[in-house]
């Protein structure tokens, strides 16, 4: 048992513990604790935040003593939230399938998930409702996503699509799933065209019916579909549109009101403002209020490590590298999630600025991190062939690992020389 | 015209809902005792739950509140549920055998049955009855 009490980190207790302790709790904290103290597993759909990339268990890991299969097989001591869990975990030959289906949400949100994926197939598909499906193909799709596991989406949407033509599913459903389908369509072209259709015109019949509703949970549904509505004209870069549905989705976010649980409007109000960003970086081509946006997220929740990253990008794009530099080091200094990027961004934006030495010392400081981050390991051989040589062997040492392993892309290897 | 509702005709008893200290041992105990097996579990808000049952008998639907333990209530509560064994005559012996104390501890005589009580593992009192209602159907 590698550790036996909660870390000095906020970001670790949650993922080891679903607790909301120590340093630089955030939104996501408070969100994981919440989501297992608020909600019934009896009842879906099961809320969670973000879901973060598989790696996240590595980092947590490396800051704890601790690998990500330790993480993910609760090789260490359990209290509090997290035994509940476990012992749901071992006990779930006689849990309801709808139990089984929140369990694997639930470990979705912690990044579990390898174990949340084989729970997940031990659900009676067969024995769940109408809205269980729904959630049980929500969650199947989330969990494929992380694990890269894309082409098994457009069966999942497939799926979703009969069930909402075939069963009684809510609007405020129908707009979800619409959402999602939309979003990963766009992001990942995983969805086939005339699917995809269906889901524009599902959603907009959906949302349509619910454009009166004083439900908070409906509006959130509503911002939701809207936010990623917009990404179908922003991908045609057509600037009028994507600001009018932009808008729905800020003022259905705005407007929801208190029967929507705090999470789910922390993190409606929080995604809205991630898309705008990307909007006026990326279709208006408008830095400024792109900046507004990437400083409105971080006052909602100043010790979210991915918010200074993007606002970070905003800088880069505007040519404002030191600020560039400063928030990657604010990141850095608010600790998890993606803390080995902070610190490699810290590198190229010295390397950038000149600042050959502080670069190399910032590429080996990544690699100490995580050792597979390539990037690093090429900037760093690079930068220290030209101005430092004496490093030069310890970033040889892992870039020749990782041609032994096959891991160096043709395009490393071009930029090696 | 006088019009009266139709009463609501009962089959049977279906569950009882226990709040427990802790459900392995409560489960432990049932099981032990009386055989009852582990029918479901899951959880809601961090309480844990447990349905454990002698199929088509009796289920008891255990939901688990630790810090409840020892407190004193001081509402209005139910307090004791009966049920009935096979084998009566045994029931003292048996439950002496498993440890059980009984609560008095002796057999109360009542005018058509005899009964014994004892205290679970969270003080909760059972009855054992001699015959069904305490015979008074007879």
């Amino acid at each position: 048992m590698p550790i036996h009490k909660r870390s000095f980190d906020a970001f670790s207790n949650a993922i080891l513990f679903y607790e909301d302790f120590g340093e630089h709790k955030n939104n996501w904290t408070r969100s994981i604790h919440a989501s297992l103290q608020d909600q019934n597993f009896d009842e879906v759909p099961f809320r969670v935040p973000q879901l973060l990339e598989p790696s996240v268990l590595d980092e947590v890991g490396r800051l704890n003593g601790l690998t990500a299969e330790d993480i993910e097989t609760y090789s260490y001591q359990l209290k509090g939230p997290v035994a509940t869990l476990k012992w749901l975990q071992d006990m779930r030959k006689w849990a309801t399938p709808v139990q089984r289906l929140n369990l694997a949400a639930c470990l979705s949100a912690t990044c579990r998930y390898h174990t949340a994926h084989n729970i997940l197939e031990e659900v009676d598909y067969k024995a769940l409702y109408t809205d269980q499906k729904v959630a049980y193909h929500i969650t199947k799709f989330i969990i494929d996503n992380r694990l890269d596991r894309t082409s098994l989406h457009q069966s999942d949407f497939c799926k979703l699509k009969t069930i909402i033509e075939t069963e009684r599913v809510g609007p405020d459903r129908i707009l979800d799933v619409s959402a999602q389908a939309i979003v990963w369509a766009i992001k990942a072209d995983v969805i086939e065209p005339s699917l995809l259709d269906w889901f524009v015109k599902a959603g907009n019949s959906a949302a349509e019916k619910l454009s009166h509703t004083k439900s908070g949970r409906e509006m959130i549904a509503l911002s939701s579909f809207y936010r990623a509505y917009a990404m179908l004209p922003a991908a045609e870069r057509n600037i009028s549109d994507t600001r009018r549905y932009m808008e729905l989705a800020e003022q259905y976010a705005d407007e929801a009101g208190p029967d929507a649980s705090e999470m789910s409007l922390r993190d409606a109000r929080k995604t809205v403002l991630e898309s705008k960003l990307k909007e006026m970086l990326y279709v208006v081509e408008d830095p400024e209020q792109a900046r507004q946006a990437g400083k409105e997220l971080i006052s909602l929740d100043p010790n979210w490590s991915i918010s200074y990253h993007e606002l970070a990008d905003v800088e880069i794009s505007d040519g404002n590298v030191e600020e560039a530099l400063r928030l990657f080091q604010k990141a850095l200094s608010v600790g998890l999630p993606r803390l080995a990027y902070s610190q490699y961004m810290i590198g190229a934006c010295l390397q950038v600025l000149g600042r050959a030495d502080e670069a190399i010392d910032a590429f080996m400081k990544t690699l100490d991190m995580d050792g597979s981050n390539i990037s690093a390991g090429i900037s760093g051989l690079r930068l220290a062939e030209s101005h430092s040589t004496e490093n030069i062997s310890f970033f040889k040492s892992y870039v020749e690992k990782w041609n032994y392993d096959g891991l160096l892309s043709p395009e490393n290897r071009s930029m090696l020389g | 015209m006088i019009v009266t509702t139709p009463i609501i005709h009962i089959l049977d008893i279906d569950h009882i809902q226990l709040d427990v200290a802790n459900i392995e041992e409560s489960y432990e105990f049932y099981n032990r005792v009386f055989g009852f097996e582990i029918k479901e579990v899951g959880i809601r808000a961090f309480v844990r739950w447990m349905i454990i049952g002698v199929p088509s008998k009796l289920y008891l639907c255990m939901h688990e509140f630790s810090d409840g333990r020892g407190v004193e209530n001081k509402g209005l509560e139910i307090t004791h549920f009966g049920i009935l064994v096979q084998d009566f005559d045994n029931v003292r012996s048996q439950l002496h055998q498993h440890n059980v104390k009984l609560f008095p501890d002796y057999e109360v005589q009542y005018r058509s049955s005899r009964s014994v009580y004892f205290l679970d593992p969270n003080g909760y009192k059972v009855e054992i009855s001699e015959h069904v209602g305490g015979g008074i159907d007879a």
